[in-house]
């Protein structure tokens, strides 16, 4: 009899409390790549873990940034070499994305991101002339990038430019670092490219912003951890010149910007280096040529917005939501 | 579940439940009819910190941080940087937020102003 009510009282407490007791998350604010960042953690210890992440990723944005003196990337344009584990590692994967991708995604646009004032420098936005864009096509290529071991050999004047991977290279690193101090969940905003680190106790839900209208979104993805939703669009950054509207995804073929039917793509993958790349290859290749890469290149999702207002998605977990678009989910 | 040496729960058993129930329909209650939060407001930080929050009312905010200043200003209708001396400007061509999820940046001087709902958004982050 008195445990009959022992057991109905606990059962009671713990319907009442929510079953178990978490920590609560602790959130932090980075300024890094050139965008603001925010970090969410789930678990014990949240504070000490997230100063090491924050200190990762300033470290990692010195080390990849193309324009800081004294970067592995700095040096390896300059110099032509470059002993580097880390550098070696990213650009070993990026030569293996820009296999898979055909060449829709090139490690070695720098020059071409420069022509157009998309670079690093505070250059002027300007529409090339041919011949420029022919000579700068002319020496890059991801068959420029020689790895040895943890050695980089690079052949000038072709030159890199890591900004395509270096979100989901720090999204691995900083998910690497919480890991190890015992973290269980985590979201990482990356500047609207999203990291999710194992559980927070239910599914991740995750709004994706609707490229046409600030403030307004596709719908929501809801999702496990261990993901990356990593997205490219001609939106986010592009210039106008007599009325031509100029985007900054360029075609590594044309060197022109990349003219395809996607406004943008958001690609949901395990691995952050490839869903970075592959957000960027997939606007480059249009629609059906972005759905074709799923059947050769590692598993990933997509949800893709094309010009004339369709999305497709091949994620279940995805749940439609804004108006004036039509939907359609393909395999 | 134990039952009662003669197999049949009894009246105190009820009662227990009884209590049980009431109690969890009293704290449920709390949940479901619990008074709104206010409206959205404007969520501003500096640097890695939050430092205020203000209503949609006419005012004017101005903040210094990493050698520029941003002025903001803000109207039940929206809020806007109206100028900034940063050398990029694009917290100023981000023009007038006013629904939850929206934000300004202004990466030189570090700092974000953000529209936050009343209810919770129902989601862990925006991707895109
Ligand atoms: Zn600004």
């Amino acid at each position: 009899m008195k445990k009959c009510a022992l057991i109905l009282y606990l059962i009671a407490c713990l319907a009442l409390t929510g079953c178990a007791r978490r920590d609560a998350p602790v959130t932090r604010t980075v300024f890094a790549m050139d965008t603001v960042m925010n970090l969410t953690v789930y678990g014990k210890n949240g504070a000490a873990a997230l100063d090491a992440a924050e200190q990762e990723l300033y470290r990692l944005d010195a080390h990849l940034a193309r324009g800081t003196e004294g970067s592995a990337v700095y040096a390896l344009n300059r110099d032509g070499t470059v002993i580097d584990r880390e550098t070696a590692e990213l650009l070993q994967t990026s030569g293996d994305i820009a296999q898979a991708t055909g060449g829709a995604f090139d490690p070695t646009v720098a020059e071409l991101l420069e022509l157009w004032g998309f670079g690093s420098g505070a250059g002027e936005h300007r529409v090339p002339s041919q011949e420029e864009i022919d000579a700068a096509l002319a020496h890059a290529g991801a068959k420029h990038v020689h790895i040895d071991g943890e050695q980089v050999i690079l052949d000038l004047p072709a030159q890199l430019d890591l900004g395509g991977v270096a979100k989901g290279c720090a999204g691995e690193r900083v998910e690497e670092i919480l890991r190890d101090r015992g973290i269980t969940g985590a979201v990482l905003d990356l500047g609207g490219d999203v990291a999710l680190l194992g559980s927070k106790g239910s599914a991740w839900r995750i709004a994706v912003k609707d490229p046409a209208a600030e403030g307004a979104y596709l719908g929501v993805l809801e999702t496990d951890g261990d993901r990356f939703i990593m997205t490219s669009g001609v939106y986010e950054r592009y210039f106008e010149e007599n009325g031509v509207r100029y985007h900054h995804i360029l075609d590594p073929k044309t060197g022109c910007p990349a003219d395809s039917d996607l406004v943008s793509a958001t690609v949901i993958c395990a691995d952050g280096v490839w869903a970075d790349a592959l957000a960027t290859a997939c606007c480059v290749l249009g629609a059906e040529g972005s759905l074709e890469l799923r059947k050769t290149a590692v598993p990933f999702d997509v949800i893709l917005v094309t010009v004339d207002g369709r999305v497709l998605y091949t994620c279940d977990g995805f749940a439609p939501a804004a108006e004036g678009y039509t939907y359609e989910q393909v395999a | 579940m134990n039952k009662s040496p003669d197999g049949k729960p009894n009246k105190y058993d009820a009662l227990v439940v009884l209590v049980v129930l009431a109690l969890a329909a009293a704290l449920g209650a709390r949940v479901w009819f619990a008074p709104k939060s206010p409206a959205a407001e404007l969520v501003v930080s500096v640097g890695n910190t939050e430092c205020e929050r203000i209503p949609f009312d006419d005012t004017e905010r101005e903040y210094t941080n990493n050698g520029y200043t941003v002025h903001l200003a803000v109207t039940p209708d929206g809020a806007w940087v109206d100028h900034a001396d940063c050398p990029t400007q694009d917290c100023v061509r981000t023009g007038v937020i006013s629904r939850p999820g929206q934000s300004i940046v202004c990466l030189p001087a570090r700092i974000v102003i953000a529209v936050e709902g009343a209810e919770e958004s129902g989601w862990d982050a925006i991707a895109g």
